[in-house]
């Protein structure tokens, strides 16, 4: 019956890390939207549509679940605890956006 | 002389009897109680707590075995006060007199165990139609306050657990109070762990209550923190789905 603390459970730099992502992420959608080449142009616009309809709603996801967990100072029921960390588990998968990625990109 | 001291004998037992009749009349409500709190919860959980139903028909059994020795010692003491007036010396008298004189050594025995000064470690005679003296003393005492305050109402799931942690808290010490071998020993048990599963769903409700409240309160305190509020939403609607409403039976709803 007894479940433990979600904060204890959840890592404090999570919620700074699920942020970074999303920054990262949005920066890289900006970055390939500027491509104008016209090779690379029409990769670019369905990478960032890519990125725009599956990861940043993973991300966002997991963002809000790692803030309630973070927020919540009752005890959370186990299903509700277990249910917000597989959102958190599902976004912290997704790898972050690298810059050299995005450069080569661009 | 003998047959005065006999009655007298006799009338002493009667008064036993007559005390553990009442003690079990309490008990048996103690027992009604409970069966009502657990109705409010099988009506609501419906399938989740199958299995309390032999449990309590089990301790009722048992408890109206006990009454039922205890008339019969009653009824049959009554026939031997009236055989010593009329046949002192019929068969009949010595008949009883042997069904009763292990009866009236262990009402003896209880007497000088609980004026010795270390009763707690002595042992009372474990003899069907009588009950053990800290079961009586507690039965004539706290049982008897716990039913009073038992019939104040309950309006929630807080307030129904509270009563089950009462419920359990009774049992327990009838439990602590009865020998092993006792009749009414295996039933409570059985009472005891249909409680503890009953607190678990009672537990969770409230449980899921505050959940629900907490959610509603980072709702107001962090809405821009939020983003689009899908698991948020999805969460809230998952334990309002949990959620049991209180529901309170009425006698002769069922």
């Amino acid at each position: 019956m007894h479940t433990p603390s979600t904060k204890q459970t959840l890592p404090l730099e999570t919620i700074t890390e699920l942020k970074r992502r999303v920054d990262g992420h949005l920066l890289a959608v900006e970055k390939l939207r500027c491509v104008f080449d016209q090779q690379l142009a029409p990769y670019c616009a369905i990478l960032a549509e890519r990125i725009e309809q599956v990861v940043l709603p993973v991300l966002a996801d997991g963002l809000e679940a790692a803030t309630v967990l973070q927020q919540a100072e009752v005890t959370l029921p186990e299903c509700t605890v277990q249910s917000l960390m597989n959102h958190v588990m599902m976004a912290m998968e997704l790898e972050s956006w690298k810059e050299n990625d995005g450069d080569e990109a661009n | 002389m003998k047959q005065i001291n006999l009655i007298g004998a006799c009338q002493q037992l009667d008064d036993v009897f007559s005390t553990v009749e009442h003690h079990l009349g309490h008990l048996q409500e103690l027992t009604n109680l409970l069966d009502a709190d657990l109705s409010i919860i099988q009506t609501a959980f419906q399938t989740t707590t199958s299995g309390w139903s032999p449990s309590i028909h089990l301790l009722y059994g048992a408890l109206q075995q006990e009454l039922s020795i205890v008339v019969e010692h009653r009824h049959r003491l009554e026939q031997l006060i009236t055989e010593l007036g009329v046949r002192p010396n019929s068969p009949v008298v010595d008949a009883l007199l042997l069904r009763f004189s292990r009866l009236f050594a262990a009402h003896q025995d209880t007497q000088w165990i609980e004026q010795q000064p270390n009763a707690e470690f002595r042992t009372e005679r474990l003899v069907r139609g009588m009950l053990p003296s800290k079961t009586r003393h507690f039965l004539s005492g706290e049982a008897q306050l716990m039913i009073g305050k038992f019939a104040l109402g309950r309006t929630s799931w807080s307030q129904m657990r509270e009563r089950l942690v009462a419920h359990r808290y009774w049992v327990d010490c009838l439990l602590a109070t009865l020998p092993p071998g006792h009749a009414l020993t295996h039933p409570l048990v059985m009472m005891h762990r249909v409680v503890d599963r009953c607190d678990v769903l009672l537990q969770q409700q409230i449980q899921f209550r505050a959940a629900l409240k907490e959610l509603e309160r980072i709702q107001d305190t962090a809405e821009s923190g939020l983003g689009n509020g899908r698991v948020f939403a999805l969460e809230q609607m998952r334990l309002k789905a949990l959620l049991i409403p209180f529901v309170l039976v009425e006698e002769g709803e069922e």
